[in-house]
């Protein structure tokens, strides 16, 4: 069966904004996302997304939860967004006190577990910017997922 | 004595040994010694206004050597400065935060201190030169190094982890690991005094 929908996420900017902080407590409460098809088994929702005030042609980071409510395991495949020139999930590693930064091809989502993108782990990478991010703003990018699906996210910028 | 008594004492002098070892938030760097300077002798002119450790002494420095691409590590550690800045409060006047780039092929010393004012008006910032590179990491036996292909404009750069704290004397003092909460961070930096 080809699977042609899409995956809507929907981030309330209000939930991000509520949160506070700098590093999200995961705890707010949360936006479901649902296919149109009641076939699919993968049930993904997007919570505490927000991203860094970033100029333009700057590099920005956005960060979220994730978590599969659903029976079957999907994975991060890649970042698609027009607010940047290029965008990659990218995860901080220190090794022996020096801090390295290295792209992550796959993020596996497995079935009924929450993978926080926090920072100083792993994040979503927003490169060279079309146009600065300013506290307050939204930035939207898609997850693209294994399965075909794309897992639409709007994330609200908070000042550092 | 009665017993009531002796359990009060008991408790006031458990809760000051308490007090007394309270953990500090950073790596204390013991013996303190002098912290190499922030530029290299002979290899550049360097502009008046650039900032220097022998123009800080009498303040606690503290120092973070990244990069101002840096999406991540950095803007957490200088948010992070800027909370344990705003817990100082009047504390604060003889504390300097020094975002030092060691990118020298992006990152001009007025780069680094608009992307250090981003995160505090007072945060200062300075960058490395391609010939101070090199003698500069030496000195302070750290390491940094482009990433990926620095000919593209997305490489990163691999950086120190750690806030580095001089004292008033010029002395290292403190290694703070990325993640450690400003407050904290305020609190080691009372305690230095």
């Amino acid at each position: 069966m080809i699977r042609s929908r899409k995956i809507c996420a929907v981030c309330a900017s209000a939930i991000a904004l509520a949160c506070g902080g700098d590093r999200p407590s995961g705890d707010g409460p949360r936006v479901a996302v649902t296919g149109a098809a009641a076939a699919s088994s993968v049930t993904l929702a997007v919570t505490d997304a927000w991203a860094r005030p970033a100029d333009s042609g700057a590099t920005s980071a956005a960060y979220l939860v994730l978590a599969n409510r659903g029976t079957t395991a999907d994975t991060v495949v890649g970042v698609v967004t027009e607010a940047a020139e290029s965008a990659a999930v990218h995860q901080t590693t220190q090794h022996e006190g020096t801090m390295h930064m290295s792209a992550v091809s796959t993020l596996p989502i497995p079935a009924g577990a929450e993978v926080s993108l926090a920072p100083l782990g792993t994040h979503v990478m927003l490169l060279r910017l079309r146009r600065p991010l300013r506290a307050g703003d939204t930035v939207t990018f898609g997850l693209l997922l294994a399965s075909g699906d794309t897992l639409r996210v709007a994330a609200v910028t908070r000042a550092p | 004595m009665r017993p009531p008594c002796l359990a009060l004492f008991l408790s006031i002098g458990l809760g000051l040994t308490a007090c007394a070892e309270r953990p500090w938030h950073g790596i204390v760097l013991d013996p303190a010694t002098p912290a190499p300077p922030l530029t290299a002798a002979g290899v550049a002119a360097e502009p008046a206004s650039r900032f220097t450790l022998a123009s800080a002494r009498g303040s606690t420095v503290l120092v973070y050597f990244g990069y101002t691409h840096c999406p991540d590590v950095c803007p957490t550690t200088l948010a992070d400065w800027a909370r344990a800045r705003r817990a100082l409060g009047d504390d604060t006047l003889s504390v300097r935060w020094v975002f030092v780039s060691v990118d020298p092929t992006r990152d001009t010393p007025a780069d680094a201190a608009a992307y250090a004012r981003q995160f505090h008006p007072s945060f200062e910032g300075t960058a490395l030169t391609d010939a101070e590179l090199a003698p500069v990491l030496r000195d302070w036996s750290i390491a940094a190094y482009p990433e990926g292909d620095p000919r593209t404009p997305d490489y990163t750069v691999a950086h120190p982890a750690h806030s580095f704290v001089v004292d008033a004397e010029g002395r290292l003092r403190l290694m703070i690991p990325p993640g450690v909460r400003g407050d904290s961070i305020a609190e080691d930096l009372r305690r230095l005094r």
